[in-house]
């Protein structure tokens, strides 16, 4: 689901994940359309004939169909965005009802790779940050190997900032 | 500057029981319905050679003619719900992902839920056998007023239809969402392989018709223990509205279970003739025309229900229709095969027939659409062959096929080709020999679902009975080369096939459990 990953040398180091629907929005209407004139149609037939819950049950299904391609297309527009310069790391992401800005000081944070899952050490790897009092999970957009390279890369790069005041 | 992501940098997931309860890997996911298809194969394949060995010569010997109706209709219900739809879920999983470029399913967890479903449902039909009364013995069509009047095992059976159904729904909308939203970079509608538009198209006519199934069986359950009367006659209802109902799913449903292997055969002829498939925009509009039609051809199943000579004209042309983007589609893998540099690989010889017994049990098909005709042959072996020539030799053999071709990809290893070719020459010649005389018994008038038959026709139905013996003999021999292949093998390497082009052969065999973390760039 990852648009565009930039690490970007030598500073601000940026890594941005967006997820990437290659179908445009006149393209989910005609995905819709296909179904939505032949369930009208059927739909309608069973009505009068009496067999009522065919209508029912096929209104259920294109509910189904489209309550996915909602999901896709609200959330089309999330991002997550890790900005790192000599003095300042900043997470920012967006999503649906959820902006969220965070900032730690380059040479305080600690960097994590850990499962953030249901199962003990089970759940899918995220990139953790902590430092001044607080901890923000970034990776969500991210697969599992996005998220252990770019740990690593982060982690190395603040470890240079650290050593010679430089990424 | 950028840095590319290694994409083998983390390879790790978990292991043992939670690994496969827990996986949203669309890899793992697709592996577990092609396990859970491949045992429920073997089942209803048993039960299919209790009914041969019950049908070896005349009379009753294993069986009462009530069991004998619990096994035909368990071996239709299993065989469709449980063998081939899900075999062709499992393998939307391991390649479509893999063939648009994505890195997984649009829904994982959905996807995990989808396939955890099937135990359920089908520990509700296995265990319907052990309920007082006995298992489902109305046919796999379930036509009230004979279903109504069932025991238990009845309500098992619309539940486990029910969460079949569900399931079915809820990996529709997956596989739909993730083709039209997931494809790499450059990959349009167009560039998309074959088998990924036939299971597009197939995923529509899933989320089109599985309801009408959920709802005719719910009207059945209602009418049984709610007191409505949608089907039955005392009541005011009707009996025949149910068979328009249930065909009105039932016809496109034999499309969900041909589409996919039609993309698994368009995907294997143009690799080991090494040439383009021929046709490719047509082969997209023919897969499509075939599914529209597959929705006005319904009561081509209810000829003799009674129905106005309009009605019978109409769906006699429509169902003739269909065999011209049939018939396209035959001539494009011809032509395709046409002059290409063939080799007769496992997969190729599975591919090749497929195409020539489908075609026969195609024009059975055609022979059947004839309103005259139909009305002589309904209901006898005739309509037993038909559809054997289209599920089996149609869809079954394309799976079988289609585990070959992508078998070196999933496992690492090439399979035991020698084995592999005993397995399609048992496979098809035990086929033919049990299903091709059915046509002379059909003709001659012995009639489907009886466990006793006149004595004129025992001869052919000897031959057919040992023919499936083999036949089901033969599907051991495939468990075998699947068990030996993914124990250890020579090396596949990522491209073992020298004709493959499609996305899935640019990586490692076998594939990372994360692939395409990053988006490949299609030209």
């Amino acid at each position: 689901m990852v648009e565009c990953l930039q690490l970007g040398s030598p500073l601000p180091f940026r890594v941005t994940a967006r997820p990437a629907p290659s179908v445009r929005r006149p393209g989910v209407g005609v995905a819709l359309l296909v179904l939505a004139p032949w369930f009208a149609v059927a739909g309608t037939f069973f009505l009068l004939e009496g067999a009522w819950p065919v209508s029912a049950f096929m209104a259920a299904s294109l509910a189904g169909l489209v309550a996915a391609f909602l999901h896709v297309r609200r959330h089309a527009g999330d991002f997550e965005q890790l900005t790192l310069d000599a003095d300042r790391l900043v997470v920012d992401s967006h999503a649906p009802g959820d902006d969220r800005h965070a900032e730690f000081n380059s040479q305080w944070v600690s960097v994590a790779v850990r499962p953030a899952g249901i199962v003990g050490g089970m759940g899918t790897p995220r990139l953790v940050l902590r430092g001044q009092g607080k901890e923000v999970v970034f990776g969500y957009l991210l697969s599992d190997a996005e998220v252990a390279t770019v740990g690593r890369e982060l982690a190395r790069r603040l470890s240079r900032i650290r050593q010679w005041g430089r990424a | 500057m950028d840095i590319a992501l290694a994409p083998h940098a983390h390879d790790e997931h978990p292991h043992g029981l939670m690994r496969w309860l827990t996986t949203t890997n669309h890899k793992d996911i697709g592996t577990l319905y092609l396990w859970f298809s491949l045992s429920m194969f073997l089942f209803a394949g048993a039960l299919a050679m209790v009914i041969r060995a019950e049908l070896f010569q005349p009379g009753l010997q294993l069986v009462d003619p009530m069991q004998f109706n619990r096994l035909t209709s368990m071996h239709g219900l299993i065989m469709i719900f449980g063998a081939i739809m899900p075999a062709f879920v499992g393998f939307a999983n391991w390649q479509v992902p893999l063939m648009i470029g994505a890195p997984d399913m649009a829904f994982p967890r959905l996807n995990n839920w989808s396939f955890w479903l099937l135990p359920v449902a089908a520990t509700l039909l296995l265990a319907s056998f052990f309920v007082p009364g006995g298992a489902l013995a109305a046919g796999w069509t379930m036509y009230p007023p004979l279903f109504i009047q069932g025991g238990i095992a009845y309500d098992m059976t619309i539940l486990a239809v029910h969460v079949l159904g569900l399931s079915s729904i809820m990996g529709a909308i997956n596989i739909i969402t993730t083709i039209l939203n997931l494809r790499a970079p450059g990959m349009t509608l167009m560039k998309m392989p074959l088998f990924v538009w036939t299971w597009l198209i197939t995923a529509y006519l899933l989320v089109a018709v599985m309801p009408v199934l959920a709802s005719v069986i719910t009207m059945l359950l209602t009418d049984r223990h709610f007191g409505t009367h949608f089907f039955n006659a005392a009541g005011g209802g009707d009996p025949v509205m149910f068979q328009h109902i249930f065909w009105f799913f039932g016809h496109p449903e034999v499309y969900i279970m041909i589409l996919p292997a039609f993309g698994i055969i368009s995907t294997i002829i143009p690799t080991f003739a090494r040439k383009k498939l021929f046709g490719y925009t047509s082969m997209v509009y023919a897969v499509a025309s075939i599914a529209l039609l597959s929705f006005i051809v319904w009561a081509h199943h209810m000829f003799t229900t009674g129905m106005p000579v309009a009605g019978q004209l109409f769906f006699m042309y429509s169902t003739m229709l269909i065999a011209i983007p049939t018939g396209v589609k035959v001539f494009n893998w011809v032509a395709t095969i046409w002059r290409g540099s063939i080799t007769f690989e496992t997969p190729m010889l599975f591919a090749i027939t497929v195409v020539c017994l489908f075609t026969i049990g195609g024009f059975s098909g055609l022979v059947l659409a004839l309103v005259p005709v139909d009305i002589q042959l309904q209901d006898t072996y005739y309509v037993v062959a038909h559809f054997h020539y289209v599920l089996f030799s149609g869809a079954a053999m394309s799976i079988m096929g289609g585990v070959y071709y992508w078998l070196p990809k999933w496992t690492g290893h090439r399979y035991d080709e020698t084995l592999g070719k005993w397995h399609f020459w048992l496979t098809t010649i035990a086929f033919n020999l049990t299903f091709f005389p059915m046509h002379f018994l059909g003709l001659a008038g012995m009639p489907r679902r009886i466990p006793d038959y006149a004595l004129q026709f025992a001869d052919f139905n000897m031959i057919a009975s040992l023919g499936g013996f083999v036949l089901g003999a033969a599907q051991l021999l495939f468990v075998y080369v699947v068990v030996k292949c993914i124990r250890g093998g020579e090396p596949a390497g990522e491209r073992p096939w020298d004709g493959a082009d499609t996305l899935e052969w640019t990586l490692p065999s076998p594939p990372p459990y994360h692939s395409f973390t990053t988006p490949p760039k299609i030209d």
